[in-house]
């Protein structure tokens, strides 16, 4: 029986390697066409991986590069923000992408946020939701091996470092629960869309009579509040919100 | 003459009388034929500022003409003289009737000394023309002097589209006997809700024309186009011109030619309906700006490859045959790092008869910011062809521009600050070569149960700690307790086999006498052989053993010895057993 389970499990990594490999061959090959300058043939390429459910930061990063060279704007920042959702300090595609937006045809002011809210944010934004997840679990057993210390300590001295240190990951538990709960929230809340529509117009209620905001064009960031019908609610970089046609941007986080 | 100073006498009569200002309107009848000239005089006695004439319906108006008098009278009564200044002012009109009925001249209105005076309205009652009386030496006056002139607007359609181009000639066709000249009072319309342009005629020349099937001479007096700017029926006001006329009266003079005469006659086209149809709703293109005709649509770009910093030329141009300046052009939709300036229109457009053809174009200077490959998307024109009657739209090929990397001065200058300035060296960056996949359907680690199992399964672990240590150390106070535990371990340990032997008299105290030599070995470590019981007694001594405990731990040894050869009963086996117990559990005490 033991064996069995061995080997059933030798067969799930060999097989998990194999397809592995043909992804990796795959990414090879777009690569090897992308340097000969057959972008479209490259793309199918990167983009049968991505439709098989795999995905990574150089993946989508490849992706952009090909919508890049063939011209197309929103195809390509899209994908570059999807790239930057999976590695957001990578140096190569935060280039290509202010590339990108430069043939976007928008140009609409961006406005920091300011205050406590940034300074928590920028804190969260250190590690990935789940990252604050594992440290949590660290720091709680770190804390359970001081406590033993301080428990079972036969020296004053002993007793007051592990306590000291008991309490110090108690805090710690505290702070990366909280960090990883709020980072969570910030993540769910952090819904970018690009505009894929040549041309579209927001409008100050859902409905095509209400009043017009302002007139968005292909590339142009936003980011979904809402939804209501066809439409959904979104703001734009320069705090304006307004309601757009459904159809007109993709959500960087949908699936494909 | 003679009726002027009639009316002044009667005026200055009336003056004298009342003394006080008058202002009147007045006619000498109040029933003229319809070819008779009424004069209107309105007079005040006194000066009059801010004259304002009522509305002369149903009569041509000449004038005014203004009177003013001056009357001194000297009055001599019983020898007294009185003189008396009189100030009167007149205003003629000289009025001609159009039509026949009765008309009310309205209220004229004079200011004097800061009140305004009214005069009162008058009724005029215009009857068929009456026989002028003759005189002597006088032509009679014939009314259908004229009659052969005719002036004519011509439109090439009366049922244009919007925006379709309608000419319209203004023709005057006269007898090819008669002379016209000395065209004067041209009044022209104002055409409103049309793009209008005049085609002004350079010399008046006549020509043979047919009208209403006669012969005629012709003059074309103006060309106009006109552009329908909204659709539905448009009223053109007339176009109204006075001209002398030589005409023939019909007679002959003395040496056999014609008579002429020379009339003044006042012409009219009279007004004139235009219905305009609206361009069809169906298939009317999303950038219909309004362009009708027959047009072609070229989006040119100076060049397509330079450096940041240069400047390109990108012309948006419409040429052919329309309504040219009457539309705008499409505006070209350009990335944000090239930076657009508002264009330069030029018109290069020609208005014959036919209406306007040529090309309007809007120049462009694009100056690219950074490097890079840019598109301009491709742009649409959309104009409604009157030919084939329906719309067309030409859409221009997409233009890449591909900037170079410029010398950098320019792009150092230029304050921007909402973008991210990208560094001179920066680059497009190659494709990454090398990855690790990831499936894009992860589970989230942060929630789950394992997350939650793993993150208090410790913390659970403290309290099961404390709660452990807590029953231990309540183990370790509890003394009866412990000493049971304490005896049962020593039983287990050394009186084992004494305990199974129980009852059974010589192995029972055999087995005691040998548990009791095993506890003094383990405690001791003496051998058997070493066991003197002087010996036993000094060790046990200096391992601080009590007085009593060893001459007990002594007495039971002997009373085993004893009881191997002596009648023991039940009771005393179990009395000796329970007294080895206790004094091996309290040497065991004493021996720590």
């Amino acid at each position: 029986m033991k064996n069995k389970i061995i080997l059933f499990f030798l067969f799930l990594v060999s097989f998990a390697n194999a397809s592995e490999s043909i992804d990796a061959t795959t990414f090879k090959k777009g690569n090897d066409l992308y340097n000969k300058g057959d972008y479209e043939q490259a793309l199918k390429s990167f983009e049968s991986i991505a439709n098989q459910g795999n995905e990574s930061a150089d993946l989508y990063f490849n992706i952009a590069n090909c919508y890049y060279k063939l011209g197309k704007v929103a195809p390509s920042i899209y994908n570059y923000e999807k790239a930057l959702l999976l590695n957001p300090d990578d140096e190569a595609i935060q280039t290509n992408l202010s590339f990108a937006q430069k043939m976007a045809i928008d140009d609409i002011k961006i406005l920091p946020e300011v205050g406590f809210k940034k300074m928590v944010k920028e804190f969260t934004s250190t590690f990935h939701y789940d990252t604050w997840a594992w440290l949590a679990v660290f720091i709680a057993f770190l804390s359970l091996l001081s406590f033993l210390g301080y428990y079972f300590g036969n020296t004053v001295f002993l007793k007051r470092t592990f306590f000291s240190l008991f309490l110090l990951f108690l805090v710690g538990i505290g702070v990366t629960i909280f960090s990883a709960f709020l980072q969570k929230k910030f993540d769910t809340n952090y819904n970018p869309a690009i505009v894929f529509a040549e041309s579209t117009t927001l409008k100050a209620e859902p409905k095509n009579s209400s009043e017009d905001v302002v007139t968005l064009h292909e590339g142009t960031k936003v980011f979904v509040l809402e939804e209501l019908g066809n439409w959904k609610q979104v703001e734009l970089t320069d705090k304006t919100k307004a309601w757009i046609d459904k159809e007109a941007i993709k959500e960087v986080k949908a699936k494909n | 003459m003679k009726k002027i100073l009639l009316v002044l006498f009667l005026s200055v009569f009336y003056n004298s009388i009342s003394a006080q200002v008058k202002f009147e309107a007045q006619t000498e009848r109040s029933s003229y034929g319809l070819n008779e000239r009424i004069q209107l005089v309105f007079s005040i006695n006194n000066e009059g500022d801010n004259f304002v004439p009522p509305k002369f319906p149903g009569f041509k108006a000449e004038g005014p003409f203004i009177n003013k008098g001056n009357q001194t009278s000297i009055t001599i009564v019983n020898g007294r003289v009185t003189q008396k200044r009189e100030i009167s002012t007149q205003i003629i009109y000289y009025l001609t009737p159009t039509k026949k009925g009765t008309f009310t001249i309205g209220a004229a209105s004079i200011e004097f000394d800061e009140t305004i005076y009214k005069s009162a309205p008058i009724k005029i009652t215009i009857t068929d023309p009456i026989q002028m009386p003759t005189y002597p030496g006088q032509q009679p006056t014939n009314v259908n002097y004229g009659e052969g002139i005719h002036l004519v607007a011509e439109m090439s359609t009366k049922n244009p589209y919007v925006n379709e181009p309608v000419t319209v000639i203004y023709k005057l066709y006269f007898e090819p006997r008669s002379i016209v000249g000395n065209f004067r009072n041209f009044k022209a319309p104002k055409y409103n809700d049309f793009w209008s342009q005049y085609i002004d005629m350079k010399q008046l020349r006549a020509e043979r024309g047919k009208y209403n099937g006669k012969d005629f001479s012709m003059v074309v007096l103006r060309k106009v186009i006109l552009y329908p700017l909204e659709a539905g029926a448009k009223t053109i006001e007339p176009f109204k011109i006075d001209l002398d006329a030589e005409v023939p009266t019909g007679r002959r003079d003395w040496f056999g030619e014609y008579e002429m005469r020379v009339i003044q006659k006042s012409l009219s086209t009279g007004m004139q309906t235009i219905n305009v149809k609206p361009l069809p709703e169906n298939g009317k293109p999303e950038g219909f700006t309004g362009a009708v005709g027959k047009f072609d649509f070229v989006v040119k770009p100076s060049k397509t490859s330079l450096k940041a910093g240069e400047s390109l030329d990108l012309e948006v141009s419409v040429s052919g045959k329309g309504n040219l300046k009457l539309f705008t052009l499409p505006k070209p939709v350009v990335p944000s790092a090239l930076e657009m300036y508002d264009p330069a229109h030029t018109e290069n457009v020609q208005t014959p008869v036919t209406g306007m053809t040529g090309k309007i174009s809007d120049k462009y200077t694009i100056i690219p910011q950074f490097k890079g490959k840019y598109t301009i998307k491709p742009m649409e024109f959309s104009y409604y062809d009157l030919a084939s009657k329906s719309y067309k739209t030409i859409t221009s090929k997409e233009i890449t521009i591909d900037v170079a990397e410029g010398d950098g001065t320019f792009v150092a200058n230029t304050p921007s600050a909402n973008k991210q300035a990208i560094q001179k060296k920066e680059v497009f960056q190659f494709n990454k070569l090398k990855t690790e996949f990831i499936s894009a359907s992860k589970k989230d680690f942060l929630g789950s149960g394992l997350f939650y199992s793993l993150l208090f399964a410790p913390l659970l672990l403290i309290p099961i700690v404390m709660i452990a240590r807590k029953q231990k150390e309540a183990k370790d106070a509890d003394v009866v307790g412990n000493r049971v535990r304490n005896n049962n371990r020593l039983v287990k340990k050394y009186l084992s086999e004494a305990k199974k032997q129980m009852g059974d008299k010589v192995p029972f105290y055999m087995a005691m006498e040998k548990a009791l030599h095993n506890f003094l070995k383990a405690k001791l470590h003496i051998e058997t052989v070493e066991m003197s019981k002087d010996n036993i007694i000094e060790l046990l001594q200096q391992r601080n053993a009590s007085e009593i405990s060893i001459s007990q731990f002594m007495e039971l040894m002997n009373d085993c010895e004893f009881a191997r050869y002596a009648p023991a009963t039940e009771t005393a086996m179990h009395n000796d057993f329970d007294r080895a117990i206790e004094i091996i559990t309290e040497l065991e005490k004493q021996l720590k």
